[in-house]
């Protein structure tokens, strides 16, 4: 186990430059997790830390030790590759032990610690087997067994459940999580599912072109998000964002769609702004006096038991931000084309400049 | 596309005629190595008094146990050593990224399309000034690596999972280590194929062993089968008891290895 450090990192693959000026620190026994759109340099960033590619520029720490020039094979890493990457000509317990076969660690060592990896992810009555006789979720528990034999400094998943179905996702990600608990392993894992990201991680890094967007606990992340960017790509339906402008009169400031008003704290910029809203605090008004009240005709309806996913016709906003989701708990009974009047607090709104960066305060 | 009946029957005709004309020598063939010396020039397919004659003449007139300790031992030798500098290079070819790399596969693939006779001659001087003639050395040396298994082998290594690779690295292999135990035992069927290339090309090579070879002690048996066609008088069947001889192997090689070749073109034929 041990601490993570990437100082100044630069990747350029010729002349396009897949990571740029990455830093960032990971304590010891963290589970980070980089997240983002493809090509975002995520999985870039984590087959530099692998030792699978060489950074351009920067340096790697890995517990204190500049590791940038060591080879993958002395880092003491150990990686869950987004297709297992078993290897096809090997049973189960082969491939779980091929490292330790190779550190020439006595037979009889390597049969207990095959059995007790395999006894942990619960494979141990599938040793003999080859890779192609086993389903997807039982290659993925050979390949998290084949990282933690070898009790690396830390684990890298890339990708590890994407190939999985969603029910044997969720428990899957549920056991990687226990897992690395139980191990305080520090552990670095990519993923370009927001939910993996939100569920698993202690903090999440949130990736685009390259660079970092924000760093936070996942649920600063969800309540204090830096950009228009990182609101879209943390929660699920997306934040709606409704385009309009924030206007000064008489002391004060409002924020303008066509006819729709919503009060600004006096201080924010004039000009072209964003106003962000997660489906979830979209309420039908009932009571809350300090709700923003808006009606909208509804479009489409999303029942999912728990909840209903609503997507209204606002009719106030520009074109390319007419509709919004809402996310109403419980079962609403709605025909498209119903008016239904919704409100929000301007306390769960956010709002972005017209670069796309968060505008702290903005609401009253 | 349904074709006509007599479409059809005429197409049978004239595949018949193409099979009957390879199998027909073939059975001629067989079928002289078992008459006696008499029955060969009297017409008819069959022995009249079968005999295993002409196969001890074989051992007994030439020195044919040499030529297939020869033939067996230089052409074994020759397919190791190219499949395992085939192995080497393509690996080199495949996953290293070097100056000049691509023109040296480029002379590599160059040296494929030069015919043989050409190369034929500065080799054989070589030879002899190394003093190799008549001796395994001259058999083998030339011939240890060859273009088709390098460009073959590359070709696989190409197409071979990079996470594969990857995740023997993590694992603490190295280059040797990933080449020899994560991606040679995953090219089964494409070693298999080159070995039945490889080994056929050897064993029925003819030219460049009558040239470097003299004495009968390091002849092969496709030269020493030359022995039963003289001027005062040719044995046909002793010559055909040889052929069958030197057709076993190589027969034998193909079956051993057909069923893993066979997968090779049906994975590359639903790959392509």
């Amino acid at each position: 186990m041990a601490s993570i450090s990437f100082r100044n990192i630069n990747k350029f693959y010729e002349a396009s430059q897949a990571v740029a000026d990455f830093n960032l620190e990971i304590a010891d026994g963290e589970f980070v997790v980089l997240v983002g759109p493809s090509g975002c340099g995520k999985t870039t960033s984590l087959r530099m830390l692998a030792g699978l590619e060489q950074p351009t520029g920067g340096r790697i720490y890995l517990g204190g030790q500049d590791i940038t020039d060591v080879p993958s094979k002395s880092r003491a890493l150990a990686m869950v590759f987004q297709s297992y990457a078993l290897y096809p000509h090997m049973t189960v317990a082969e491939n779980i032990s091929f490292a330790l076969t190779l550190q020439k660690v006595p037979k009889s060592e390597i049969a207990r610690q095959v059995q007790q990896a395999a006894a942990l992810l619960g494979i141990d009555h599938l040793l003999s087997r080859k890779p192609r006789a086993l389903s997807g979720g039982q290659r993925q528990r050979v390949a998290v067994a084949r990282a933690i034999i070898r009790n690396p400094q830390a684990f890298l998943f890339d990708e590890p459940l994407s190939n999985l179905d969603a029910k044997l996702r969720h428990s899957a990600r549920v056991e990687i999580r226990k897992l690395q608990q139980n191990l305080g392993t520090t552990t670095v894992y990519v993923t370009h599912d927001q939910i993996e990201a939100m569920t698993m991680a202690d903090r999440i890094v949130v990736m685009e072109g390259g660079r970092i967007r924000q760093v936070g606990t996942p649920m600063e992340l969800y309540r204090n998000p830096n950009s228009k960017f990182v609101a879209s790509f943390l929660g699920s339906p997306p934040t709606n964002f409704i385009d309009g402008e924030c206007v000064h009169e008489n002391g004060s400031a409002r924020f303008v769609a066509e006819s729709m008003e919503i009060p600004l704290n006096p201080m924010t910029a004039s000009g072209p702004v964003t106003v962000g809203i997660r489906p979830e605090h979209i309420t039908p008004v009932k009571t809350a006096s300090d709700q923003i009240r808006i009606s909208g005709g509804v479009r489409f309806v999303e029942a999912l038991g728990a909840e209903t996913l609503v997507d209204l016709d606002l009719g106030v906003a520009p074109a390319a931000s007419r509709t919004v989701t809402a996310r109403l708990a419980g079962q609403h009974n709605l025909a498209a084309g119903t008016k239904l009047e919704i409100g929000f607090s301007p306390r769960d709104m956010m709002l972005f400049d017209a670069q796309g960066n968060a505008v702290s305060g903005a609401f009253c | 596309m349904q074709l006509s009946r007599p479409m059809c029957i005429a197409g049978h005709i004239v595949l018949l005629a193409i099979c009957l004309s390879i199998l027909f020598p073939m059975a001629i063939v067989l079928t002289t190595a078992f008459k006696p010396m008499n029955e060969i020039y009297a017409g008819g397919l069959l022995p009249q008094a079968p005999t295993l004659e002409n196969f001890k003449r074989l051992f007994e007139k030439t020195a044919f146990g040499w030529y297939i300790w020869n033939s067996s031992g230089t052409t074994f030798l020759r397919v190791i050593g190219q499949l395992v500098i085939g192995v080497l290079a393509a690996y080199a070819f495949a996953r290293f990224r070097f100056p000049y790399r691509d023109a040296l596969f480029g002379l590599v693939l160059g040296a494929m399309m030069i015919p043989q006779v050409l190369t034929m001659l500065p080799i054989y001087i070589m030879m002899a000034q190394l003093g190799w003639f008549d001796t395994w050395w001259a058999l083998i040396v030339p011939n240890l690596a060859t273009p088709i298994a390098v460009f073959l082998l590359r070709q696989h290594m190409m197409s071979f999972p990079n996470e594969l690779i990857d995740a023997a690295q993590m694992d603490g292999a190295g280059h040797w280590t990933t080449l020899w135990r994560v991606i040679v035992p995953n090219l089964g069927p494409a070693l298999a194929a080159l070995t039945i290339i490889i080994f056929i090309d050897s064993w029925n090579e003819y030219f460049w062993p009558l040239l470097v070879t003299e004495s009968a002690q390091s002849r092969t048996i496709q030269i020493g089968l030359r022995e039963f066609l003289q001027e005062d008088m040719n044995d046909y069947g002793a010559l055909m008891a040889g052929i069958i001889v030197a057709s076993l192997p190589a027969i034998a090689v193909f079956l051993f290895f057909q069923r893993r070749v066979m997968d090779t073109f049906v994975s590359s034929g639903l790959k392509g």
